[in-house]
């Protein structure tokens, strides 16, 4: 009986406790008052359900949805199954689930998380990051058709299409190079994710947005209208991902099977000029000068890299500048900066300048060396990239350069031998 | 048995790497929940940034009232602006820029005070009164039956104080 | 064959899809239109919502103004600004809605748009174009290719060049220093205690037993040299140096004099930087209340404005400096520094933040710092050496700690105190001792840090700091109270009533008390538990805030103009 109450008195006290320690050591200023005319003190309400839509649900969505992908675009081989795809993609990913969390802006997260040690990312970010990867090493590209809102609208709005010279698409398509490179620093610096924050298609689907956004919404929708996918083409980071992992795909796209007629409607039907038409005859003298200049373009490898570290370097250094820590250091040092926000957040924070300082100078060579290297990555696979087109083609059929066909199915719907398959199917 | 091809070989190179790229930075925080954005109410400094910063046109960032805390004060300084004319209702006594607090008499000298959320635009006024001068019993929290859950919040880029962060969403509120 | 020439198409019949092609067209065209117009609208309209500063909008704010000045009287402008809120209000919230809605507009034009769009490319049938004749990449493109490198190489150091030329310009330049290699000089307890190196004594616990005070002497006045320089801190010495801090608005400065003639030696100025979380410090403490100290080689200063700084002290050349945290704490802060061979403890607890620093002497290096969840304090660190072993006590307006002296480690912890604490820790006897108004005069065990016994009767002092010697507990207080207490159970020995307060604290010299009052009465009492018994007593006629400093039979005092050196001559 004693040790009962004795429980039950110990029981009261933690309990007591427990809640003195709950109200913030139970010392207001002001107390709560004891009501004496029956007022019931009422409870703080939240709504419960969280309007955002479970990330473990958005990573089975998209698997569901790139499987279908790879039915749609190897087993029905229709243009209009994909559109189908394409539509629901939209309709799911972009104006249901308002485009955040994505893969593209994931890459900034698993950054962050890398470099970031007091970050980290769920497993469900992994899952949804990881997956159209697997399914690129697989099948290729199935995440930009069946997975990426974003894609999904680029390939609806295309109405006239103004055909990018091969050469112009070509070197357009380095740019995303750099654009995943300075991502990835950015995020592993605390400078932001870039990528997010200039996502033009985004506005799109949550129809508010910060007003800066419009302008650049309303460049691509109307480039979108007449260039095929402009934003994935020439600036999509994920998409250099998706490519180098998609030229190891077993699956690929294989158009005109069995045999060619070598009508090149297809050439022309690819917007995203993935085609590479049969290769001419070449006579003997441009085999030679061809010869000549590939060796150039590789002795000229150690150069270029060079240029390109020592341009990362310096770049790295300016855009270091702009970096908040390194702005609030400015400000906390300029007299005239002192009413600055961040400049009192700093000062309630009560965190030792010197160790701002030291901050600062570790975000200095962490931009340095990060854009530095990133660039000479970047350099890298643009000279190879150079080298690759500049060979001479020994094709003799057209074939689908796998790590940039998207899976639009357009040449399905050109091509003679493909239309004789299907209606024999 | 079959012939293992480079292109394999590369495949199974590449998977391993991720495998274990992916297992160390997990193996720091095993995580499998949802997260949401929140705002840390002790790093806060009020400085009313959530109010025009949010990519909704109107913030989901909300004041949130704590009753449990309330002193329920007739001079409530979340309420009142610091010269004021008398203790009423008067736009001219109120802090709130858009009358989103709603004062009424529970009895004698205690006032019950409600906040309407259609009308909180979270620029964090009575916040800072409440802070500075009372119990703090008024915070500003994201309602998560606003917010959109962008993967890089528009306000925490412009939060000087860089109180928002990415908590748990089984505990979707920091107070 | 597969694809039908509209020419023909056209020829044989009207054809529905052509009809259709022609319909979605026609709403292609009017959708486009629409988004346009609407577009331009919201982009007129945003300009104008943008200019409505609801948060602080400045007609209002100068409405608000007069409306104070006119004493809260008048009526038409209270119904003015009622009006005027009212007016700001509808215009941010009616301009939110109509942008949302202007949104929603542009998004459903852009859906209709879409959806006519690809009607409409469905239902056009034309032939495909037939592809240009080339059929490379690269390989011939040789020229375009030259021309487009060469474009971009000049976009890319264009694009460098421009920023470089708007780059900020003070570049955060990164310095490492080489310490390695280098023999400092520190000072042990055994140089420490023969000089006046810390607030209230070798120890800065407010008892010195190396220095010893005849039973009968008479004081005699050496010299007397105006400061010109205010501060609150206390002097230190070292051998025949005296070091004094002060400060203003402007600038920082640390003074060093010689004990034999008050010349100044040296002065060491710096400007007062940080100032931005200075704004709730009262003018009377001053920007230079803690008080430095000393050793062999260096003396180390800390300002209100977070300033450490270790110059040398045969130049007075800057060895190191250290901004500590920027925080903010009423009236300004006020806690000593503490030197004890290479330790330099800092106790900065502040309004948010609640640190105690310690740092190497020589090089600034910090050695460890304890971040604990504390309460803003005024109060100086103490050290007891306790069986051979050095505590650290402090105080906070919550609580009294130990630590560690090497490692920082808390040794206990107790929450006994309240009110704003400025009075630190004495010890005597294995007890650590304290009086603080709004609290308590309390004993605590120094193993434990339990308390032995807590009497709330006392006159309790708020800016003057306790001592202690044998079983002897001495208080003295702003209103003027003197005290003994006993320390073994906290009674009363005797108590002396004085007609000025004290703020300076009281230090005692083997078995003599030495006290400075406001008026500038320096009261000599011989430490005995049976009678208030005053052996001498000095005048110099000007108020004294800052605790003597003793050494070799003189006295450093430091009163608000003049520093003075007092001669103890035997009798």
């Amino acid at each position: 009986m004693k040790t009962k109450l004795l429980y039950i008195y110990l029981f009261l006290i933690v309990s007591i406790t427990n809640i003195s320690e709950a109200a913030d050591g139970g010392a207001y200023r002001f107390p709560h008052p004891e009501f004496t005319s029956g007022y019931t003190v009422p409870e703080t309400k939240f709504h419960k359900d969280i309007s955002i839509f479970s990330d473990y649900y958005k990573a089975v969505i998209l698997i569901i949805f790139i499987i279908a992908g790879f039915i749609t675009v190897y087993k029905l081989r229709s243009r209009k199954y994909i559109l189908m795809v394409i539509l629901l993609n939209l309709a799911i990913f972009g104006f249901y689930l308002q485009g955040c969390i994505c893969p593209i802006g994931l890459i900034q997260n698993i950054s962050e998380a890398m470099f970031n040690a007091s970050y980290y990312i769920t497993l469900w970010y992994a899952v949804i990051f990881i997956t159209p990867l697997i399914a690129a090493v697989f099948a290729g590209r199935l995440f930009c058709i069946s997975g990426c809102p974003l894609g999904a609208l680029q390939e609806i709005l295309l109405f006239k299409q103004i055909k990018i010279p091969m050469f112009a698409d070509r070197l357009l398509r380095f740019i995303p190079y750099f654009i995943l490179g300075i991502s990835v620093v950015f995020a592993g610096v605390g400078m932001g994710y870039i990528i997010c924050r200039f996502d033009p298609y985004i506005p799109v689907f949550r129809q508010t947005t910060i007003f800066y956004m419009i302008p650049v919404t309303i460049f691509f929708l109307i480039a979108a209208i007449f260039i095929s996918r402009p934003y994935c083409r020439y600036f999509c980071p994920y998409g250099v991902l998706l490519k180098y992992l998609s030229y190891l795909s077993n699956k690929k796209i294989v158009i005109a099977n069995p045999k060619c007629v070598d009508c090149r409607l297809c050439e022309n039907a690819c917007p995203n000029n993935a085609i590479i038409p049969t290769a001419p005859a070449i006579s003997n003298e441009i085999y030679e000068k061809g010869l000549k200049r590939i060796r150039l373009l590789i002795y000229s490898i150690p150069f270029v890299l060079a240029a390109a570290g020592i341009a990362g370097f310096i770049a790295g250094d300016l855009i270091s500048h702009y970096h908040p820590d390194i702005q609030l250091y400015r400000n906390i040092q300029n007299e005239s900066k002192i009413d600055d926000d961040t400049v009192k957040a700093f000062i309630l924070s009560g965190e030792s300048t010197d160790n701002l300082r030291d901050r600062t100078i570790s975000i200095t060579n962490f931009m340095r060396y990060g854009i530095s290297i990133v660039f000479i990555i970047a350099a890298f696979l643009v000279m190879i990239d150079i080298i690759i087109y500049s060979r001479m083609q020994k094709n003799k059929e057209p074939y689908i350069d796998a790590g940039i066909c998207y899976a639009c199915g357009r040449c399905y719907t050109v091509c003679p031998v493909e239309r004789k398959n299907n209606s024999r199917r | 048995m079959k012939k293992l091809s480079r292109k394999n070989f590369i495949k199974i190179i590449l998977s391993f790497i991720s495998l274990i790229f992916l297992a160390k930075l997990f193996g720091r925080n095993k995580l499998f929940a949802n997260t949401v954005w929140q705002i840390d109410t002790s790093k806060c400094i009020k400085c009313g940034k959530c109010a025009v910063n949010c990519v909704l046109s109107h913030s989901a960032v909300k004041c949130v009232h704590i009753y449990a805390h309330c002193g329920y004060c007739d001079l409530c300084s979340g309420y009142f602006r610091e010269e004021r004319a008398n203790l009423d209702t008067g736009a001219e006594n109120q802090l709130c820029p858009t009358n989103a607090i709603k004062r009424t008499m529970v009895e004698d000298p205690f006032f019950e005070y409600r906040i309407d959320e259609k009308l909180c635009i979270g620029c964090a006024k009575c916040v800072e009164g409440c802070g500075n001068y009372g119990n703090g019993s008024l915070v500003l929290q994201v309602k998560h039956d606003l917010c959109l859950d962008c993967n890089e919040c528009a306000i925490a880029v412009k939060c000087p104080a860089d109180a928002f962060k990415r908590i748990n969403a089984d505990k979707p509120y920091l107070v | 064959m597969f694809i039908k020439r509209p020419e023909t198409a056209m020829k044989n019949k009207i054809c529905l899809t052509d009809l259709f092609r022609r319909i979605s067209n026609t709403i292609v065209s009017i959708s486009a239109a629409f988004i346009i117009i609407i577009g331009i609208f919201l982009a007129l309209y945003y300009n104008n919502y943008k200019n409505i500063d609801i948060l602080d909008a400045p007609e209002l704010t100068a409405l608000h103004t007069e409306l104070m000045e006119t004493g809260y009287k008048d009526e038409p402008l209270k119904t003015k600004i009622r009006d005027l809120d009212m007016i700001y209000r509808r215009a941010w919230f009616s301009g939110q809605t109509y942008i949302a809605d202007g949104l929603k507009l542009i998004f459903f034009g852009l859906i209709i748009f879409i959806i006519f769009l690809n009607i409409s490319i469905f239902t056009t049938r034309r032939l495909p174009d037939l592809p240009e004749t080339d059929r490379h990449i690269f390989f011939k493109h040789n020229k375009k290719l030259r021309l487009a490198s060469l474009t971009i190489g000049i976009i890319f150091i264009a694009a460098i060049s421009f920023l470089y030329l708007i780059k900020p310009k003070q570049l955060i330049k990164i310095t490492v220093k080489k310490t390695e290699g280098i023999q400092y000089i520190y000072s042990d307890y055994e140089n420490l205690k023969k000089n006046w190196s810390n607030f209230r004594g070798p120890l800065a616990n407010g008892f010195s037993a190396e220095h010893q005070l005849a039973d009968s002497f008479t004081v005699e006045k050496k010299w007397q040299i105006a400061t010109e320089s205010t501060g609150f801190s206390s002097p230190v010495i070292w051998s025949d140096k005296i070091f004094i801090t002060s400060g203003d608005k402007n600038k920082l400065i640390i003074q060093c004099y010689d004990t034999e003639d008050g010349a100044l030696v040296w002065q060491y100025e710096t400007p007062t930087d940080n100032l931005q979380h200075l704004k709730d410090l009262y003018d009377e403490p001053g920007f230079a209340s803690p008080t430095p100290a000393v050793d062999e080689a260096r003396v180390y200063a800390v300002f209100a404005n977070g300033l450490l700084v270790c110059v040398d002290t045969e130049n007075g050349a800057e060895l190191w400096r250290k901004q500590l945290p920027l925080n903010k704490i009423v009236y300004g802060y006020s806690s000593s520094l503490l030197i004890h061979s290479k330790y330099l403890v800092v106790q900065h607890d502040m309004k948010n933040a609640q640190t105690i620093f310690c740092f190497d002497a020589a090089t600034g290096n910090e050695l460890w710092k304890n971040p604990r969840k504390s309460d803003e304090s005024w109060a100086s660190p103490a050290l007891v050496n306790h069986n051979e072993k050095l505590i650290l006590l402090t105080a906070t307006c919550s609580s009294v700690e130990a630590f560690e002296l090497e490692t920082g480690k808390q040794l206990w912890k107790n929450d006994m105190l309240s009110g704003e604490v400025a009075a630190s820790l004495a010890y005597s006897n294995g007890k650590v001792l304290l009086a603080s108004e709004f609290a308590c005069a309390a004993a605590l065990n120094i193993e434990t840090g339990e308390a032995l016994w807590k009497n709330f009767d006392l006159y309790l002092p708020d800016v003057s700091s306790p001592a202690a010697v044998n079983d002897m507990f001495f208080i003295t207080t702003t209103g003027g109270d003197m005290q003994c207490v006993n320390i073994a159970n906290g009674e009363l020995f005797w108590q002396y009533h004085n007609n000025t307060g004290f703020y300076s604290s009281p230090v005692i010299i083997s078995d003599k008390i030495i006290c400075a009052d406001m008026s500038g009465n320096i009261k000599f009492i011989n430490a005995e538990s049976a009678k208030y018994n005053l052996i001498n007593e000095y005048s110099v006629n000007e108020r004294i805030v800052a605790t003597p400093a003793v050494i070799n039979n003189a006295l450093i005092i430091r009163a608000d103009k003049y520093l003075y050196r007092l001669d103890i001559k035997e009798n």
